[in-house]
């Protein structure tokens, strides 16, 4: 099997992309923050929400001047991480962009910097050398001989998903490109059973190959509700509607419903 | 503005934007044939109570202010509108509708918190109870 029918990059492009990513994984660890959620919340306004749709895995934006990331949590952990870096490349190299045309999605005129932001995210959340160091430590095989348990402890170690992993192997020629049919079978919507029975029976959750379905929105904001209200600048209902957004309420938090507030 | 914004916090924004406090339009409400108390402006501002047509068309003479640039939607800032360019199905347009104005109340919350919306002052509702 060819490199490109896997969409692999080119060497010289990957190492290009390998300096970037591994500049700002040393920008955010500087402030120790290593997580790609916590990275995300520190550079934007992230969210987490999951949407009854598929087509849609995350998107940037520049709305009423800020930063945005969105994250459908209706993916896979594993999927919602990569596109999380993904993401994260869009905002630390495409900023410009972003605030004039708001929305960066998969179309020819940006086609260049998706690819970019493709390979940044395989960089950054599976660092060459460390994904070396870890395969030597806990598989350790010849490139012939991966088999599913290989992927899925590497994949659980670097929090990315099964297939994701097994490319990256590929890439780094850590695992035979001859593999890659047989090996990427078991994380087909088909064997979803098969690759999470084998994913408990080597010791893992199964977390990163099921969607986590989380609502998150920044802690702050659920503080700034909170302090308007008791400033008095906001409503009980409209409190209430702010918070439902994210599928709280305001008894929650210790607020009865107003006698002066007519409704 | 967005038209996601509740009309009464636009209606507050711009009155205070004019200088003008709540005693001072319901004085020139009561001067065009409208009775209005303090309070029933504030409810109408913090979203309490409903704005009649009559009314609202009077507090648009008296804020001298266009009645459409309540309902105006700023088209360059609107996701729906950018996912539809983009060809995305009606289904993820709904989705992104709903989230759209998750985004918005948000944003919107932080600027009250900062103080880029003056909302006017009530007692806290600790004392008022």
């Amino acid at each position: 099997m060819q490199n490109n029918k896997l969409n692999l990059p080119k060497e010289s492009f990957r190492l290009q992309i390998k300096d970037l990513a591994e500049d700002v994984r040393m920008k955010f660890a500087r402030k120790g923050l290593s997580d790609i959620f916590d990275i995300l919340s520190e550079a934007a306004f992230l969210i987490r929400k999951p949407l009854d749709t598929d087509e849609l895995s995350g998107f940037s934006t520049y709305f009423e001047e800020q930063f945005i990331v969105y994250l459908n949590s209706n993916f896979t952990l594993g999927h919602e991480r990569y596109t999380g870096a993904h993401e994260l490349y869009h905002l630390i190299y495409n900023a410009d962009i972003l605030k004039k045309e708001k929305i960066l999605l998969d179309d020819e005129k940006h086609k260049a910097e998706d690819a970019k932001a493709d390979v940044f995210a395989s960089e950054f959340l599976m660092p060459e050398d460390y994904v070396k160091e870890v395969f030597y430590k806990i598989v350790n095989v010849d490139k012939y001989s991966i088999l599913p348990r290989h992927i899925i402890r590497m994949h659980n170690y670097f929090k990315v998903s099964y297939k994701a992993m097994l490319k990256r192997l590929i890439q780094l020629n850590l695992c035979s490109i001859d593999k890659y049919e047989e090996l990427v079978d078991i994380c087909s919507l088909e064997n979803t059973e098969l690759l999470q029975s084998l994913t408990r029976r080597e010791g893992y959750s199964i977390d990163l190959i099921t969607p986590s379905r989380e609502t998150y929105v920044p802690k702050e904001y659920i503080e700034f509700i909170k302090t308007n209200y008791e400033r008095g600048n906001i409503s009980y209902k409209n409190m209430k509607n702010s918070l439902e957004f994210i599928g709280l309420a305001p008894e929650q938090f210790g607020y009865e419903y107003p006698l002066e507030e007519d409704y | 503005m967005s038209k996601d914004i509740p009309i009464g916090l636009k209606i507050k924004a711009i009155r205070e934007a004019r200088g003008l406090s709540q005693i001072e339009v319901v004085e020139r409400l009561t001067e065009k044939g409208i009775n209005m108390s303090r309070e029933t402006l504030s409810k109408i501002e913090n979203g309490n109570r409903t704005v009649s047509a009559v009314e609202l068309n009077a507090l648009c003479k008296v804020l001298n202010i266009d009645i459409n640039i309540l309902f105006e939607e700023d088209e360059d800032d609107d996701l729906v509108t950018l996912f539809r360019k983009k060809k995305f199905s009606e289904k993820t347009i709904e989705e992104v509708e709903k989230l759209q104005d998750m985004i918005k109340m948000f944003i919107y919350q932080k600027k009250i918190y900062n103080g880029e919306f003056k909302p006017q002052k009530r007692k806290p509702l600790w004392e008022e109870c």
